[in-house]
């Protein structure tokens, strides 16, 4: 497996996994609460790095399906309807706003993606006040969850960050992440080699969203509720953006502690001064932009190292 | 329905579209000379409206009179961004310079409407009782007559700044080559410095007047500034009569949508005209 190489690393990854099953019996659910918001925006932030990292496309627009996904489920189980064909219902939305938005997406270059994607998340937030007998409008949607879904809510999204994490690294050896790195250097070179950009940017857009979209899902069936705010506010769309470049988005483990120490500085904050949230948020994103890989001193420890392997045009 | 109140909307939308245009040539400048889609554009808008509430509040003073002191401290607060922060991320090598752009001026916009939500934590907006003017079945307030002078004006001034001046002639030779601009002895770094102030004291100027036409809200500045990328990118890079005659039609099309659909809809209205916008000529702003 590509990145646990040794017997230490197994060792390591073994332990993380038993200290991260036996949490919730040994500690109270305020603090698994607080983990499943962790790891969503880890989630959020592997999925941003999927793309980001091999194609160098900067998608601002994540938080469009992770608030379409955690729309739909709150609209399928406000409307009684099962929770397995409310899951099913989600997904299927999920992918077909990402197909959509995809399409028209892959044709903007540079900066322009970042801003069009962008524009994306502000026009979904205009929908979501705006389209008041589908989105419960300002207020949202309450839903009932039954007891301990915060519970099942954890594990499922250990698993799905291992899942992505797996995932990303095999992307990166395998022919795909190949094809996505020749779009990163030279588009129009890729081109002519007979690589179809578009498709494998639609492609790996589609995955990334699948994810993030999921992690939407997830945050509504722990939470009970959804609201333009949690679904496409400022904290969802830059956090885990910020987590990503702050700590390098070059190597697959990074995002996962970058977002552990940034959730519980926002945390923190959230629960103090509210009212400083933008403003550190606004700090961070400038932080990110000046330091990139450079704040926190781990990016030379071994269990930051791209192990696949593949050096990256700009690092 | 008689046609006055269309008549009226009309003009409205002309005012508004009027205070986006300036705006939007002062995006248009910035991005012209440094290729630096300055995200905190719309930021500064706020920021001097706040800045301007705030002085009008505690001294009573006249808006036009305050106006003119803000306006040039803001051409100050652009300079000093430019060196502080923009001037270092330029230096960086091309591909991560698009990326610590976006970042690095979307962080200082949030920083800047953060402070000004701690400042005015509500809508904040100025109102003079002015009196109405009547031209047969139709009535507009001689505020929004006067507000309509002072975009031509300034628009005037601008003209003559850019085409009429040393710095105007070594701003457009920037644009259309820095290379050779800088053979010729335009001092580059200074230059993009001097239109940062100009580009945000547009911007400032424009946030001051649109505080006599709606309430503006402290987190406003990020939807000002996808308003304004519309503009530009549809009225062309550089061209201030295409920007003016953009930003009118953009004013227009959300008085009406406004008026039509629902307020709650006009700002969409500018975002589907930006998605749009962007996707049928982006490869045109970059090719010049």
């Amino acid at each position: 497996m590509i990145i646990m190489k040794t017997a230490e690393d197994i060792v390591i990854a073994a332990l993380a996994l038993a200290t991260m099953s036996a949490v919730p019996f040994v500690s109270s659910s305020y603090i698994v609460f607080l983990l499943n918001g962790i790891m969503v925006l880890a989630l959020c932030s592997l999925s941003f790095n999927l793309v980001y990292a091999d194609t160098g496309y900067m998608n601002l627009g994540n938080s469009v399906p992770f608030g379409v996904g955690a729309y739909a489920f709150a609209f399928a189980l406000s409307h009684n309807w099962s929770a397995t064909l409310a899951v099913v219902v989600s997904i299927l939305a999920i992918l077909f706003f990402s197909a959509l938005s995809g399409i028209f997406i892959v044709r903007l270059k540079g900066a322009y993606y970042a801003i069009g994607t962008l524009a994306l998340v502000l026009f979904a937030q205009a929908l979501a006040y705006n389209l008041g007998w589908l989105t419960g409008g300002y207020q949202g949607i309450i839903v009932n969850v039954a007891g301990g879904s915060a519970y099942s809510a954890y594990y499922i999204l250990a698993f799905l960050n291992a899942v992505l994490l797996l995932l990303t690294a095999a992307i990166r050896k395998s022919s795909f992440g190949y094809r996505m790195r020749s779009i990163k250097g030279n588009e129009i070179v890729a081109s002519t080699l007979g690589i179809n950009a578009a498709v494998n940017k639609v492609i790996v857009l589609i995955i990334g969203s699948l994810f993030a979209g999921i992690a939407g899902i997830l945050s509504t069936s722990y939470n009970g509720f959804v609201t333009s705010e949690s679904s496409f506010g400022i904290s969802i769309t830059f956090l885990p953006v910020i987590m990503a470049i702050l700590l390098g988005s070059f190597s697959i483990v990074a995002p996962l502690i970058g977002v552990t120490i940034v959730a519980l500085a926002s945390e923190i904050f959230v629960t103090t001064i509210p009212q400083l949230t933008d403003f550190m948020l606004g700090i961070l994103l400038i932080l990110a932009a000046l330091y990139p890989k450079n704040l926190i001193v781990l990016k030379n420890s071994r269990f930051l190292k791209n192990k696949s392997g593949v050096r990256s045009a700009s690092s | 329905m008689t046609l006055a109140p269309l008549l009226e909307l009309l003009i409205f939308g002309i005012l508004l579209g009027g205070i986006y245009g300036l705006s939007a040539i002062g995006l248009s400048l910035i991005f012209g000379i440094a290729r630096v889609l300055n995200l905190a554009h719309g930021a500064f808008a706020v920021l001097a409206a706040a800045v301007s509430f705030v002085v009008i509040q505690a001294t009573g003073l006249n808006l036009l009179f305050v106006a003119m002191l803000v306006v040039p401290l803001f051409f100050v607060a652009g300079y000093v961004y430019e060196i502080l922060l923009i001037h270092r991320m330029l230096s960086f090598n091309r591909e991560r310079r698009i990326e610590a752009l976006i970042l690095g001026t979307l962080g200082f916009g949030l920083v800047t409407e953060s402070i000004v939500s701690i400042i005015i934590p509500r809508n904040f907006g100025v109102n003079y009782q002015f009196l109405p003017i009547s031209f047969g079945e139709i009535t507009v307030s001689t505020l929004r007559l006067l507000l309509l002078a002072v975009v031509a004006i300034t628009t005037v001034i601008l003209h003559f700044i850019v085409y009429k001046t040393w710095y105007g002639k070594a701003l457009r030779a920037t644009i259309d080559d820095a290379e050779t601009a800088q053979l010729m002895g335009i001092n580059f770094d200074r230059i993009t410095s001097i239109t940062f102030g100009l580009g945000t004291a547009l911007s400032a100027l424009g946030g001051i007047l649109l505080l006599l036409v709606f309430n503006i809200s402290p987190n406003m500045g990020f939807p000002i500034t996808l308003k304004v990328l519309a503009i530009i990118i549809l009225g062309g890079l550089g061209s201030i009569l295409g920007s003016l005659a953009a930003s009118i039609a953009l004013g227009i099309s959300e008085t009406f949508a406004g008026f039509f659909l629902d307020t709650a809809w006009s700002n969409s209205i500018s975002l589907v005209v930006l998605l749009v916008v962007v996707l049928i000529k982006s490869e045109g702003l970059l090719r010049r």
